[in-house]
């Protein structure tokens, strides 16, 4: 089976944090034990090997750690949409968590590594639903 | 010291098929050929191996053992296995095979790896789809293949080690012209036409800040090996043996689906350091002692990446290799000799390993460096990293 890629795709681990975005809020898995956040989803925190951790909400504001401009269309479907912009932001809330998004309302020239940033839910080049994309505060 | 060479592991034999874009020839075909040219290489007949190993993402579709094991007539196997995803694997199926050399348990290993990608383009790409997570939370945003992955990584790195725009630029394009005037030297490259530094400003930008000249290639091609006892290599046509003087694995303690994003250095590559830590304990043999590196180079950034890790300069310090007067442009330490996956051919390091065969062996044609007798492969990017140490011997 060749299945498009795409938002369609999802699995079960991953539905918690789809459901939070559809509700215009984030939420990643937080170790009930000692209390540190881990992305992707594991059936343990990788942290200290508790199976207990939970979905916890975290603020929706971040840093921007990097970003690039892409300008190649890697499928037919991305061929009207290049150039977009490709971000890994760490939101303040969850230290070594790295959100792939995107930023918005901000020239690609007046980004600045490590700048703050604030969460915004629109849906994304290659997305459907509204999901979390990133715009500098104010 | 006197040694016994029984317990001496070389890589006897080396097997590679004609690496392409596209290949006439199934990749079963080119598999095949590479197993008996490597087996041959070696001096050996089929019925002389007893062991089978290869990696697990690729190979259990495009050549599994069984297939091999039916088709030469490998009727005795005491051991066979599949090891982690691409290069790694590739590597850590040689670090096994060697250790069953050491330890008597073999006498044997045949390893092989064998790529199609260069007729089923999109392949690289869909390698990721398998990951839901990332179809469900990377896809959307139009984060979906590799350069992207690794443009993210370049712009992190620059910024965290002090280095401008334009100093990222000069840098990434002088290992893609390097590589490209290895390639030019090796008649089983895909890419021999000259490059200038020009030609790489002008090439097309992809992901910025990667061009299309800091892209690996796509290929068709396949590699295989016979790892055995220095004593049964002496057997061999060769002068020269390529000897296992050490191997190093170390994974990232992440999973497939997050290791391109979620390092908790990122992007330094931490798990490479601690291969190649234990690859030259082993070897008891420092960094400096080596005369070239074969570094997996899926992107130019990718070199700098691993480099950093490897012990032969500091965090951020693998550029200055490349400015004049660097190591690798004096040829104190040579850079992928072969054209790496840059300029020869995408066979995810798999061609590292014959490469710095070769070398050691003293049988690299015109790419032969003046120098040769240690060097390391330094092999990446998944989950895990691994390192081999190879060194001439009579």
């Amino acid at each position: 089976m060749s299945a498009s890629p795409g938002p369609r795709d999802t699995s079960a681990i991953i539905e918690p944090y789809l459901a939070a975005i559809a509700e215009r809020r984030i939420v990643l898995p937080h170790c009930d034990a000692c209390g540190s956040f881990h992305w992707y989803p594991l059936p343990r925190c990788p942290g200290c090997g508790s199976a207990g951790w939970s979905w916890r909400e975290v603020r929706p504001q971040a840093r921007l750690l990097t970003w690039t401009m892409v300008a190649h269309a890697f499928s037919p479907d991305l061929a009207g949409k290049v150039p977009y912009l490709v971000a890994l932001v760490e939101p303040v809330d969850a230290p070594g968590v790295h959100l792939v998004t995107t930023v918005v309302d901000c020239r690609a020239d007046e980004l600045v590594i490590d700048m703050p940033l604030v969460a915004d839910f629109r849906v994304p080049v290659w997305g459907e639903a509204a999901m979390p994309v990133f715009r500098p505060p104010g | 010291m006197s040694r016994n060479a029984d317990r001496v592991p070389v890589i006897a034999g080396i097997g590679e098929s004609r690496f392409s874009r596209r290949s006439a020839s199934p990749l079963r075909d080119l598999q095949s050929a590479a197993i008996a040219d490597a087996i041959s290489d070696a001096g050996l007949s089929p019925e002389g191996i007893d062991a089978v190993y290869t990696e697990s993402a690729l190979m259990p579709n495009l050549y599994p053992i069984d297939v091999a094991e039916a088709a030469f007539g490998l009727g005795s196997l005491r051991r066979r296995g599949y090891f982690s995803s691409v290069g790694p694997g590739v590597a850590l199926a040689v670090i096994t095979a060697m250790e069953g050399i050491r330890a008597g348990d073999i006498s044997a290993a045949l390893v092989y790896f064998g790529m199609d990608w260069g007729s089923r383009g999109s392949s690289a790409y869909d390698f990721h789809r398998k990951y839901e997570s990332k179809s469900a939370v990377e896809h959307p945003y139009g984060f979906y293949a590799q350069p992207t992955y690794f443009a993210l990584m370049a712009r992190r790195y620059a910024h965290e080690h002090g280095i401008t725009a334009d100093e990222l630029t000069q840098v990434l394009g002088q290992i893609a012209v390097r590589q490209r005037a290895s390639a030019a030297l090796n008649d089983n490259a895909q890419q021999q036409d000259p490059m200038t530094f020009e030609d790489y400003l002008t090439s097309r930008m992809i992901s910025d800040p990667l061009r299309r000249d800091d892209c690996c290639l796509l290929s068709d091609g396949a590699v295989a090996l016979v790892v055995a006892s220095l004593a049964r290599a002496r057997d061999s046509r060769h002068r020269y043996h390529a000897e296992l003087l050490g191997g190093g694995h170390a994974s990232t303690g992440m999973t497939e689906e997050s290791c391109m994003t979620q390092g908790v250095a990122y992007p330094a590559l931490p798990a490479a350091k601690v291969s190649a830590e234990r690859a030259f304990a082993e070897a008891k043999i420092k960094p400096d002692d080596l005369s070239f590196v074969e570094v997996y180079d899926c992107f130019t950034i990718s070199v700098l990446l691993q480099l950093d890790q490897l012990g032969v300069c500091g965090p951020g310090e693998s550029r200055y290799l490349f400015a004049a007067g660097g190591a690798a442009g004096s040829g104190q330490l040579a850079v992928n000799t072969h054209g790496g996956l840059l300029s020869q051919a995408y066979i995810l390091g798999a061609n590292h390993i014959t490469e710095a065969v070769k070398q050691v062996r003293g049988e690299a044609g015109r790419g032969q460096l003046a120098s040769a007798e240690i060097g390391a492969v330094q092999l990446a990017p998944s989950a895990d990293h691994a390192t081999l140490i190879l060194a001439r011997a009579t």
